[in-house]
């Protein structure tokens, strides 16, 4: 099943002279449960791509059509709430929220539900990254490692059915990059779960259903990609 | 790039709108104290000129100084200089005529003129003020006041000689002297006789103006001036010398030293009062002319100086406090934003004294550009203010001059410099501390600041759910922070309340006129009673805004002894001496109406109770007035209240006719401070009941008023008014009226002054106040852009991030109004007292300004939030997202 779609998405940066066509007419499909790694050169449009196709960005043209719905076509509130339900997001500086203890910062995207949540799945989640005796630290006093974990649980906690990851596993070392890996694939195999993830490193992308490839902002198809 | 201090420059022009926004508050409190320091200046010049012309220009004065002491005291170590007066004796101008002790019984036998000499330096320090001519030079040369000329049989002119019988005034019936104490006598007697001692020809060479603060008694006794140096001294003669000192501190002691040297000790001392001499009961030995000492902080009452002294303190405080609230945020956040910067500094090896050395002197270069312009801006600030003032004409300030004056400039930029380097020496210090890891560390949010730990708040969740909890949060993430926004939102609150304080006091202090009213019409007449007719009349005129029945009759009243004040007891107590009944008979008290608009006039005034007629009438119900002001042998001015009556007290009063009715109760149903028709309090002992015509004619058996207030419209002639007032008096020679249309006029100039100087410096203060708390909100808010993107990228609603940025400011605003206002209101209570040396009045709680202060927190916080807060929900969240990533 599609569960996600792009049509003819274009993203420019500024005009005229100083315009910088970040994607050029990409056109990019997922299904439901596929795990796939985007790839490309520092500069060449990962993140903006990410960005919009987790509905933070505008594009300049084109659609993003996720679950029938093009999400572009929806109100700013609607598209919030959107993001909240279907979409986690992790990036690779964690962006925890500094005033929020790790289990809070986890819980949130549930709290701005504004549902009590099932506290289970939340000690499960804690308990399945590693974070339960970390529960009442606050983000400083956590280790980059410990942060990312954080970060990938707040993604999961609302089992939203895509998860967009910026490359999650930059800024830690192999034994913590092996580990976040681990959990992510295992949570997305459980649950079913779409990931996408930018990532630079190909002991990554070869776990990876599909690999797509960015170039100057145009996306190639697997089949232009050269196998690793 | 020369030198690691061109970094400076270059941060500076980095943050270019930070920087302006600094000298932005450089220039706004350069100005304000280069302005405060202008007025008080020019304020001081003024009083120091008004002083001089209305008491004079000496320190001390000694009175009744024998003949062979004069040389000692001119020639005393202490003084520098010495102006002698002696008397020449009275001469009778005019004798009242047997037809005018028919129709006045109490006319004064005879008018006089008071003859003193006057040396060359006394003239000089007392200076008369002349409507004509010139002083007199020699002994045969004289000047007399203008409004003594019509009492002359034939009215001299300037250069005519007059010749006078000096001499004595006698008791007729025992022959005695009439006893003189000083240079002037007050009142008559009617048994009064006059023995010529000599006769002298003088020739008038001028006319002395009438003192504008002339009183009755200068009707019956004029004064006149001859020359005299009072270089032979007759030792059977007594002397006042007016005495400058060489210094003026330690002015009572050196006094008491050169009195005891001429064998005068423990004499009588007290304040000198105003030049016009000739009304006053006695003059004391030794006469301190503490108005003009008090402005050089040299009055003998201690307590008067140190008041002085410490409001002005207060005042420049206030001000220097406020700065430093603003450059400090101002400073401290730019540091924090550099933190990582500066790691990277000391990465590369640059020592924290250079680091320090950058903060700071970015903090000279801002002060280099912003303390001229405040300076220069304070001085045309100035420029224009006094301008308007100069077209206020009349009124307090009137005659008031601009002083430029380069110690107060230069003291102003001083003030200015010590502010910012107050303020910027902190963060600079914390930027020297910052340790080279920071440029490691990832720059991530979540590593520029040190997050303390937080309080969980149930309350605030419940309340406010979890975008509240959130919000407050938020606030606590970094106390330093906190406390310097809130810090700065404190500050202003408490200037505020303690400004509104101090302006109160000034005004409580300020006299100013009396009853307020346009025309007084009263009636003299054999009736005396003003008919009904006459007031409907009036009451009908275009032009009349308000006309007043003014019923008023002394009264009797019994005060309870639990009734009276025990303070003023302490002050009064032979006013409360007859026993009778359950406490104390007195006299001095009136029963008063206005008439039925006036009592509806009168509810703005009241300050507890209700004025309802209808029940007024059924139950006797009064309106108490009972607060004075009053000023106590020290100098000291006390406002307090006379008695202590309650809503709902009963009062026995009575009329003083006999022949009418007795003891009635009164009911107290409200109270007020101010008269109806008057802006302070009263000055005289006198408790009034203000109240319906119908329960006044019920006490007092009478329904007779014979006066009536009227305030016209200002913006309608008053021709109508006058032309009728007028020609009352020619029909029934009973009537007569006063105008006080320019007096009301000057009033109402006076309370304007007031306001512009009020609100021209609340508004600057508020002004760098909300500049401040903008400048830090919105730092705080735009530092966390990367967070707020992030909760938008995981699902947190606009509306959401929205609500929670204007609860945290709300929370800020909140907090900051409760801080500010308990500090606020006990400063003004500890302002309160530090002035009880020169006022001493109850303290009152400043409902009004903790009012103003509450809702100006509130919305000046929702303000400073709502701005950022739009900008930020522009950004979009990729870009917010990709400033860190
Ligand atoms: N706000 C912006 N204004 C102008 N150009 C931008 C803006 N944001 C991104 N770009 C440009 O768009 C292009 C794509 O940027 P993007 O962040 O998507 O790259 P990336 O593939 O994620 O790179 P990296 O691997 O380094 O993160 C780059 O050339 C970048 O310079
Ligand atoms: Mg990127």
């Amino acid at each position: 099943m599609e569960i996600l779609k792009t049509v003819n998405l274009c993203k420019n940066y500024g005009s005229a002279e100083a315009k910088v066509e970040a994607l050029k007419n990409v056109n990019f499909s997922v299904q439901q449960g596929e795990f796939v790694a985007i790839v490309g050169a520092s500069g060449s449009g990962k993140s903006t791509l990410m960005h919009l196709l987790g509905g933070v960005d505008r594009p300049s043209s084109g659609q993003v059509i996720i679950d029938g719905i093009d999400i572009y076509a929806r109100s700013e509130e609607e598209l919030a709430v959107f993001r909240r339900r279907k979409i986690g997001f992790i990036f690779q500086s964690y962006n925890l929220i500094p005033v929020l203890s790790t289990e809070e910062n986890i819980k949130l995207p549930m709290l701005l539900e504004n549902k009590r949540g099932d506290d289970k799945y939340v000690l499960e989640l804690m308990g399945l990254l590693g974070l339960t005796e970390r529960r009442q630290h606050l983000p400083s006093e956590l280790s980059g490692g410990q942060q990312q974990r954080t970060a990938i649980g707040r993604a999961l906690i609302n089992k939203p059915s895509i998860i967009l990851a910026d490359e999650p596993t930059g800024n830690l070392d192999s034994k913590n990059r092996k580990e976040i890996m681990d959990l992510l694939t295992f949570s997305v195999k459980k649950y079913n779960q779409t990931l996408i993830m930018i990532t630079h490193d190909m002991n990554i992308a070869k776990v990876a259903d599909r690999v797509v490839r960015i170039e100057d902002g145009v996306l190639l198809q697997p089949n232009e990609v050269s196998p690793f | 790039m020369k030198s690691y201090t061109d970094l400076t420059g270059k941060y500076l022009k980095g943050q270019k709108k930070r920087s302006l926004l600094t000298i932005f508050g450089i220039i706004l409190s350069v100005t304000l104290l280069t302005s405060i320091g202008t007025i008080g200046m020019s304020y001081w010049d003024k009083s120091v000129r008004q002083t001089l012309r209305d008491f004079g220009d000496y320190h001390v004065s000694l009175n009744g100084i024998s003949g062979e002491a004069v040389p000692k005291v001119k020639n005393n170590a202490t003084v520098k200089s010495a102006g002698v007066i002696s008397r020449e004796g009275y001469a009778v101008i005019k004798e009242a005529n047997e037809k005018e002790k028919k129709e006045d019984p109490f006319a004064a036998p005879y008018r006089y003129l008071n003859v003193k000499e006057y040396d060359a330096s006394a003239m000089n320090m007392l200076h008369p003020q002349l409507d004509s001519g010139r002083y007199p030079e020699n002994p045969n040369e004289i000047i007399i006041l203008s409004s003594s000329l019509s009492y002359f049989s034939k009215q001299p002119k300037l250069g005519e000689t007059i010749t006078l019988n000096l001499g004595i005034r006698k008791v007729a019936s025992t022959g005695e002297d009439k006893k003189i104490n000083g240079l002037g006598d007050f009142g008559w007697d009617l048994d009064e006789t006059f023995q010529a001692q000599s006769q002298k020809e003088y020739t008038v060479v001028g006319f002395m103006k009438p003192s504008s603060t002339g009183s009755w008694s200068s009707r019956y006794i004029f004064p006149a001036i001859t020359f005299n140096d009072n270089k032979s001294i007759d030792n059977n003669k007594n002397y006042f010398i007016y005495v400058k000192m060489k210094s003026l501190n330690d002015i009572k002691k050196k006094t008491e030293d050169l009195m005891s040297s001429l064998q005068l000790s423990n004499v009588e001392q007290g304040s000198a009062m105003q030049l016009d001499r000739e009304s006053y009961i006695e003059n004391v030995r030794i006469e301190y002319n503490n108005e003009l000492l008090k402005l050089y902080g040299k009055s003998t009452y201690e307590g008067v100086n140190n008041s002085l002294t410490l409001a002005f303190t207060a005042v420049i405080t206030i001000i220097m406090i406020c700065t430093i609230a603003m450059i400090y945020n101002i400073f401290h956040i730019s540091v924090l934003e550099r933190i990582s910067q500066f790691g990277m500094l000391r990465c590369i090896g640059a020592t924290p004294a250079q680091i320090r050395k950058i903060v700071l002197q970015e903090a000279a270069l801002l002060s280099l550009i912003g303390i001229p312009i405040g300076i220069l801006t304070g001085t045309l600030f100035m420029k224009v203010l006094f301008y308007n003032i100069s077209l206020l004409t009349l009124g307090f300030l009137n005659d008031i001059r601009m002083v430029i004056s380069a110690p107060v400039l230069i003291t102003a930029g001083l003030l200015g410099l010590l502010s910012v380097f107050l303020s910027a020496i902190g963060p600079a210090k914390q930027a020297a501390r910052v340790s080279p890891l920071e440029a490691l560390k990832n720059v991530g949010s979540t590593k520029v600041e040190k997050i303390t730990k937080i309080k969980k708040s149930l309350l605030v969740k419940t309340l406010f759910g979890i975008v509240g909890q959130f919000a407050s949060r938020n606030l606590q993430r970094n106390k330093k922070r906190f406390r310097i926004t809130a810090f700065s939102m404190i500050i202003s609150i408490i200037l505020f309340i303690v400004f509104s304080g101090l302006v109160g006091f000034i005004q409580q202090t300020t006299q100013i006129s009396g009853m307020q009213y346009s025309y007084s019409l009263s009636y003299n007449g054999p009736s005396g009673r003003i008919d009904d007719t006459v007031y409907k009349h009036i009451a009908k005129l275009n032009a009349v805004e308000q006309a007043y029945k003014f019923y008023n009759n002394q009264v009797m009243a019994i005060i309870p002894k639990d009734k009276i004040n025990p303070k003023y007891y302490e002050f009064n107590k032979n006013r409360y001496v007859v026993s009778e009944g359950e406490g104390y008979r007195t006299d001095n008290n009136y029963l008063t109406s206005y008439g039925d608009n006036g009592l509806d006039a009168l509810k703005s005034k009241l300050i507890t109770g209700k004025i309802d007629k209808e029940k007024m009438n059924q139950e006797n119900g009064v309106i108490v007035q009972q607060k004075i002001t009053m000023t106590t042998e020290e100098g000291k001015q006390l406002i307090l209240d006379q008695t202590r009556f309650k809503v709902g007290d009963h009062i026995k009063i009575r009329t003083f006719d006999r022949g009418q009715k007795g003891y009635q109760t009164v009911t107290v149903v409200g109270i007020v401070d101010q008269d109806l028709l008057s802006k302070e309090y009263n000055s005289s002992h006198v408790v009034s009941f203000i109240t319906t015509p119908k329960v006044y004619s019920n006490i007092m058996g009478s329904d007779i008023y014979s006066r009536i207030f009227i305030l016209a419209k200002p913006e309608i002639s008053n021709h109508m008014i006058t032309d009728y007032l007028k020609s009352l008096p020619e029909k029934d020679a009973g009537f007569n009226y006063t105008d006080k249309v320019e007096e009301l006029a000057q009033a109402k100039n006076d309370a304007k002054t007031f306001s512009i100087f009020f609100y021209g410096f609340i508004g600057v203060i508020v002004l760098i106040a909300f500049l401040n708390i903008i400048n830090t909100v919105s730092t705080n808010l735009i530092l966390r852009t990367n967070e707020f993107a992030t909760l938008k990228a995981i699902g947190m609603t606009r509306k959401e991030v929205r609500k929670m940025i204007i609860l945290e400011g709300v929370f800020y605003g909140l907090f900051s109004a409760v801080i500010g206002i308990i500090l606020g209101t006990a400063l003004d209570y500890g302002i309160h007292l530090l002035f009880t040396g020169a006022l001493d009045a109850d303290w009152v709680f400043p409902w009004y300004s903790i009012g103003i202060a509450f809702a100006g927190s509130m919305i000046t916080t929702i303000l400073a939030t709502i701005g950022p807060m739009y900008r930020l929900n522009k950004v979009s969240i990729a870009d917010a997202l990709r400033s860190v990533n």
